[in-house]
């Protein structure tokens, strides 16, 4: 560990749970808040047109300096750090620069002319498919393509519509930001991050320097919904700027940079025709779906239409399909991942479609979803395994009182949906006891999910040891060498299985040294550390029931008024924090129902260029969240937990969009309403 | 130019440029980092603190202009009374923090200003800063409870 140069108060930031405590007293240390002596500032250069050739540029660090790339040797297109020869989205670094201060700094990148040779720009996915490539070298702009399926069978009964979900800038309120610092022979990252170890293995890779040479630290970290998982080329262009001048280097983005030039998710479209007999039973799915990738893509983007295409029967059984799924690249901003990924895309297309069959037959929407349900474990032909879920919905439907509410005339939006935990690659853990304090390290960062409460649960049911003894520190590449992330809902499946194990570990040694109460353990000296594979089982997918309701404010506005989710979280670590996961996730929905988007003009311009306008939604805007924390069954986790942190991204939109549908009048097939649907 | 203001009660003075803002001012020459930026815009309202005892955005606000002014940061904030009641709802209802500042502040202001601790006045109360986890309903229950409790 390389620390000589440092100083300590740098490194001090070592705990990552229990921030809202610190944060609320000011005492919490977000990316923004570290200037370490001799720092320096970062800026960025970036194209302000979409597309064209560039033909000079007047100053900073540019591409014949730093030729480096995101994507590994070998890949279709690589993603430069800096433009090499063209610009390819409106945003796009092009230059960075650097001064002992942030004014400077931005009067720096102010002074560099970047000369561009306009090209027009491909914008609409459509024409996207028939325009030459983006790329030099590509025969056209497919970034992936998949079909599935085993054919469709039909039924008397065929409704289609295409169905479109605008992109979504993740905004998490602490924008993205690195500090980097080179000192003997080690490059010293800090993150706002949900992975240290995509940071690690990004950054080392991107600049051919070993990867035990690169140590991620996460600092406190302020939201993230996706937008902080992937390596950016600022990151690697604060890294090599340390590693030139051996300074410490920071960069943290403003507003209208993460607007612009952080990846958006979303942005797909479904063509879908429901094949279905006149009992309402769905015979089969017939599907087109086309993903606009942005510019560049990474293997998550250009495999995402395959991803929606495997989940989109939902959790019916529908016995045929065929699904042909393409990623398309566009001069926009490179897609990422916002909080569901591809899972709010799936239910939003099938759920819309089953309320669009039970319109046309003359079917309650709900018995309609229903009576498409397994009675057993069930395959689809798309290749998801789901296991019956009729007994979850019946209940969750009595909870929250629908009948009555129908009964009464209440026109009322409701889904079924299901929520894959991302599980793949497991998770890494470590435990250690020393002077009666438990400290943990998870593989998966913190970002605003209270994994503290998770842990203090698991490690009060497995040693008993009390709250107050149990402190989540920040993701250490140095501490835990092995880890994974957080996103895809995956953290109380994965870390909550790694942490059992490592906490079973600790009790067995203690055991050994005849320490077995609690008070016991906490005076012994204990660590350890575990990687943990975990394989995707059925019982690990969540149902969601969502119910909504909407009005017609003024007479004229939609607005969703009320919001009843009865969400499976298998096993229940931390109620609290479930419940506060379900809560901002279902107003993330609401906005992204109504009014948030990020579009783009016939330039490739995009039109939203503050948060607000952007469509994070206000206090005011949000409806009234009624929360059931409920449980299909223990999944196969040792612990019995599911996944929760997509949920309402997941489970809101359809039901919300029907809600809206019912008191409009009109059919929403487009999301958001404001602007598709409505003007 | 020179300017000077006290923060949390304590005089700050410095030569800074004419175009230094509030926020930079209170961070970077007083050293208080509990005060955030997260849009630069006025929008997020992260950046909220007291001038003379109203609620501005500084990330609006020159240094220049809150000269000679008394401000209060999220740092300033008591433990106890409406302050500490605050800061105890927001602990157990925020999720990232990135926000804290402008909601304590926000709320704090408020409470001690008359308004009521109800949903519907805490809503609008807190319509000026955003929160993008918890949609908002954990956090005004939170004060409200814990003002209730304060009560009694």
């Amino acid at each position: 560990m390389a620390t000589g140069e440092l100083r300590e108060d740098v490194l001090a930031n070592a705990e990552c749970g229990d921030r809202p405590r610190r944060a609320a007293a000011g005492a919490a240390r977000y990316l923004m808040d570290m200037d370490p002596p001799g720092i320096l500032y970062m800026e960025v250069v970036r194209s302000r047109v979409a597309r064209g050739r560039l033909i000079r540029v007047s100053g900073g660090i540019t591409s014949s300096e730093l030729r480096a790339y995101l994507d590994p040797p070998g890949a279709a297109v690589r993603q430069p750090v800096l433009a090499e020869g063209y610009v390819s989205y409106y945003g796009q670094p092009v230059a960075v620069v650097y001064a002992p201060d942030a004014y400077t700094a931005r009067d720096l990148a102010d002074s560099v002319d970047v000369e561009v040779e306009p090209e027009d720009p491909v914008v609409d996915v459509d024409a996207a498919i028939d325009s030459p490539p983006i790329h030099p070298g590509l025969a056209n702009n497919v970034a992936g393509e998949v079909e599935l399926g085993n054919g469709v069978q039909g039924g008397d009964v065929i409704v289609e519509d295409v169905l479109e979900m605008e992109r979504v800038v993740p905004n998490p309120l602490e924008p993205r930001g690195v500090l980097a610092w080179y000192t003997g022979g080690i490059l010293n990252v800090w993150a706002s991050t949900q992975s240290v170890y995509t940071w690690r293995s990004g950054i080392s890779r991107a600049l051919g320097i070993p990867e035990d040479s690169v140590r991620v630290m996460q600092v406190d970290t302020g939201g993230a919904f996706g937008s902080k998982s992937a390596v950016y080329p600022e990151y690697v262009a604060a890294a090599y700027i340390s590693m030139r001048t051996g300074m410490p280097v920071k960069w943290v983005e403003s507003r209208d940079e993460h607007l612009a030039a952080a990846r958006p998710g979303r942005g797909a479209r479904a063509r879908i025709a429901l094949h279905a007999s006149r009992d309402g039973r769905v015979r089969g799915i017939d599907a087109e779906l086309t993903v606009d990738v942005g510019a560049y893509a990474d293997a998550l983007a250009s495999r995402s239409p395959g991803w929606i295409a495997m989940q989109l029967t939902g959790p019916y059984a529908i016995g045929s399909a065929r699904v042909r799924g393409m990623a398309v690249y566009t001069n926009k901003a490179p897609l990422g991942p916002y909080r569901g990924a591809g899972r709010p895309e799936a239910a939003f297309f099938i759920e819309r479609m089953m309320d669009l069959l039970a319109d046309r037959i003359g079917m309650d929407p709900v018995d309609l979803r229903l009576a498409n349900l397994p009675s057993g474990r069930f395959t689809s032909p798309l290749g998801l395994t789901v296991d019956p879920s009729r007994g979850f919905f019946e209940e969750g439907l009595r909870r929250i009182g629908y009948r009555d509410a129908a009964a009464r005339g209440s026109r009322v939006g409701v889904s079924f949906a299901i929520l894959i935990p991302a599980v793949y690659g497991g998770e890494g853990a470590r435990i250690s006891v020393d002077r009666g304090e438990v400290r943990v390290w998870l593989g998966g960062t913190d970002q605003g999910q209270w994994h503290s409460e998770m842990a203090r649960g698991i490690l009060g049911r497995v040693l008993g040891v009390p709250r107050d003894r149990i402190r989540l520190m920040c993701g250490d590449t140095a501490e835990l060498g092995n880890g994974v992330g957080t996103w895809g809902s995956r953290s109380a499946i994965t870390a909550g299985q790694a942490l059992t194990r490592a906490a079973e570990e600790i009790r067995e040694m203690a055991a050994r040294d005849g320490r077995r109460t609690p008070e016991e353990i906490l005076e012994g000296t204990y660590s350890a550390e575990v990687m943990e594979d975990v394989d995707l089982d059925p019982s690990m997918i969540s149902f969601l029931l969502t119910a909504a309701e909407a009005e017609l404010r003024g007479g004229v506005e939609p607005r969703i008024r009320r919001v009843i989710a009865y969400y499976d979280v298998g096993e229940a670590l931390s109620p609290r924090s479930i419940r506060g996961q379900i809560i901002g996730g279902l107003a993330q929905a609401s906005s992204e129902v109504l009014f948030e988007a990020q579009t783009y003009d016939e330039l490739g311009v995009p039109v939203a260029d503050r948060i607000t306008t952007a469509g994070v939604p206000h206090s005011v805007d949000v409806p009234a969240f009624d929360v059931h924390v409920a449980s299909s069954g223990r999944s196969a986790a040792p612990h019995g937990a599911k996944g929760v942190g997509e949920a309402g991204t997941v489970g809101g939109p359809p039901a919300m969009a029907r809600a809206v549908e019912l008191v409009i009048g009109r059919r929403v097939n487009a999301l958001p309403v404001f602007g598709r649907i409505l003007v | 130019m020179r300017v000077g203001m006290r923060i949390n009660g304590q005089p700050y003075e410095a030569d800074v440029e004419p175009r230094t803002l509030l926020i930079d001012f209170i961070r970077d020459v007083a050293n208080m980092k509990g005060t955030h930026m997260g849009c630069g815009t006025g929008d997020c309202g992260a950046c909220t603190v007291l001038m003379d005892g109203r609620p501005v955005k500084s990330c609006l606000v020159l240094a220049a202009q809150a000269d000679g002014s008394d401000i209060v940061t999220v740092e300033g904030l008591g433990g106890d009374g409406i302050a500490g009641s605050v800061k105890n709802a927001l602990a157990r209802s925020l999720q990232c923090g990135f926000c804290a500042p402008g909601m304590a502040i926000t709320a704090t202001w408020y409470l001690e200003n008359g308004g009521e601790p109800t949903e519907e006045g805490l809503r609008n109360a807190l319509s000026g800063v955003l929160c993008r986890c918890t949609g908002y309903q954990p956090i005004i229950e939170a004060i409200a409870e814990e003002m209730d409790h304060g009560d009694r």
